[in-house]
């Protein structure tokens, strides 16, 4: 999310009859993201924490909203460690899916065909203005069938927006 | 000159959502979702309409997707018409919000979603934000016009149930008005004094009316004072009952007392020691 603000002045020098003027402007974001949905983990197996509804959790689900078409690019990366988690002593395993939910305008149904994916990050070029929402789908498997220890687990999303 | 009136309203408003209008299918009427706005005390006015659908199709084919709603004030009209082009596009979910001027719900119609073209509509989901506004002082009005003095009709239904009062007890809600309304009756009715009053005015007046306002003469009809006088001294009438005399004769003594000896009355003695007595019996010789 971006926020700019500039400040650009002229101002005359100090001799009779002059005066100074201040210019001011200010320049909004015209991309935003708001989480609209918080993720939640379900536990199916021993060593799994998944937001599949199948397997008992809730996708993530963040909201981009634009005003200028063809400007922005949306950034989603699924988590690939805990934020907040009791003491792990082997290896997590992480997957994930970044899916465009909806949408404003009908032409954005375009934008899952047209992602792309590296890593545990997805691009989505936005090339339509308005309103669009993406769910992020979250895996993680421990060690080698070995169980999650109890606790909390808490891991997190980044969703970002590129100027073009 | 400034003339100033007052007036009270005491109304509750409400911002809401709806349900999902089209859970039951792609068309639906308002009145299934909103509060019932029949009732001429509740006011409904849509400001909002949010609607979501996923649509399924080829991306090559060629769709279109109308949500509308009938104008109920102009025939033929609508009131909300909005088109999603799918055309050429992939499927997907849309989500749109409209917000608007507040419309009366009364001229919301049947709402529907419609295709046309090659596709199918699932998980549709369509709400509205409305003001609902219940002015309290008319729908006490509409239950019973009693309810408040400021009803339509309140005087007339208050006559009416005052009338029908029998024997209200001091719960009655009504009750001071019930003896307002006996006490203004009473008032209104003429005195027993007064009506005695005017009547012996017009008796005098009627007899101020025989009489003209003349002597004593007119009062008296001497003509027939003379007459009823000259009866009276008609003597021969007093002489015949003078004369009437009546048969006279001995009445001798039939009964015989045997001589014996009388024993006093022990019993009422008794009852005449008492002193109470003796002055009550003495006392009723003066009462009569």
């Amino acid at each position: 999310m971006f926020r700019t603000i500039l400040t650009l002045g002229a101002i005359g020098l100090a001799t009779t009859g002059a005066w100074a003027t201040e210019i001011g402007g200010s320049v909004s974001s015209k991309c935003s993201v708001f989480t609209d949905t918080t993720g939640v983990y379900g536990n199916p197996t021993a060593d799994e924490l998944s937001t599949k509804a199948a397997d008992g959790g809730i996708d993530a689900k963040v909201r981009y909203d634009v005003t200028l078409a063809n400007k922005y690019t949306a950034k989603i990366s699924w988590p690939t460690s805990f934020t907040t988690s009791p003491t792990l002593s082997d290896a997590v395993n992480w997957d994930g899916e970044t899916k465009y939910s909806a949408g404003t305008v009908t032409a954005m149904s375009g934008y899952e065909a047209a992602k792309t994916e590296y890593n545990e990050h997805t691009e989505f070029a936005l090339s339509q203005a308005g309103s669009t929402w993406f769910t992020i789908e979250s895996e993680a498997k421990y060690g080698s069938n070995k169980a999650f220890p109890g606790g909390e687990y808490k891991a997190m999303v980044t969703a970002i927006c590129v100027a073009n | 000159m400034w003339v100033a009136s007052y007036s009270y309203c005491y109304s509750d408003t409400t911002y809401a959502t709806t349900n999902n209008a089209a859970q039951q299918g792609l068309r639906w009427a308002l009145t299934n979702i909103l509060p019932d706005f029949s009732q001429p005390f509740m006011t409904v006015e849509i400001n909002g309409l949010n609607y979501q659908y996923t649509m399924v199709k080829e991306k090559d084919a060629d769709a279109t997707v109308t949500l509308s709603h009938d104008d109920l004030a102009n025939p033929g009209d609508k009131i909300f018409e909005n088109t999603d082009d799918w055309s050429q596009l992939h499927g997907g979910t849309i989500r749109k919000f409209f917000r608007f001027g507040y419309t009366n719900a009364n001229r919301w119609g049947e709402g529907s979603l419609e295709i046309d073209g090659e596709g199918s509509i699932e998980d549709p989901y369509v709400i509205y934000n409305y003001k609902m506004v219940i002015d309290e002082t008319l729908e006490k009005c509409y239950l019973t016009p009693l309810a408040d003095p400021i009803c339509p009709g309140y005087d007339d239904a208050l006559s009416d149930y005052i009338s029908n009062l029998e024997a209200p007890t001091i719960d009655d809600p009504f009750y001071d008005e019930w003896v307002q309304a006996n006490l203004d009756t009473e008032a209104e009715k003429p005195k027993e004094e007064e009506i005695e009053e005017v009547e012996e005015e017009k008796e005098e007046e009627s007899l101020e009316e025989q009489l003209g306002g003349e002597s004593l003469e007119a009062m008296v009809d001497t003509s027939e004072q003379a007459s009823i006088l000259a009866e009276l001294a008609q003597t021969p009438k007093l002489d015949q009952y003078y004369a009437t005399s009546l048969q006279g004769g001995v009445y001798e003594e039939t009964l015989v007392l045997p001589s014996t000896n009388y024993p006093d009355n022990r019993r009422a003695l008794r009852n005449l020691a008492s002193d109470a007595n003796h002055r009550t019996m003495v006392r009723s010789q003066y009462e009569q």
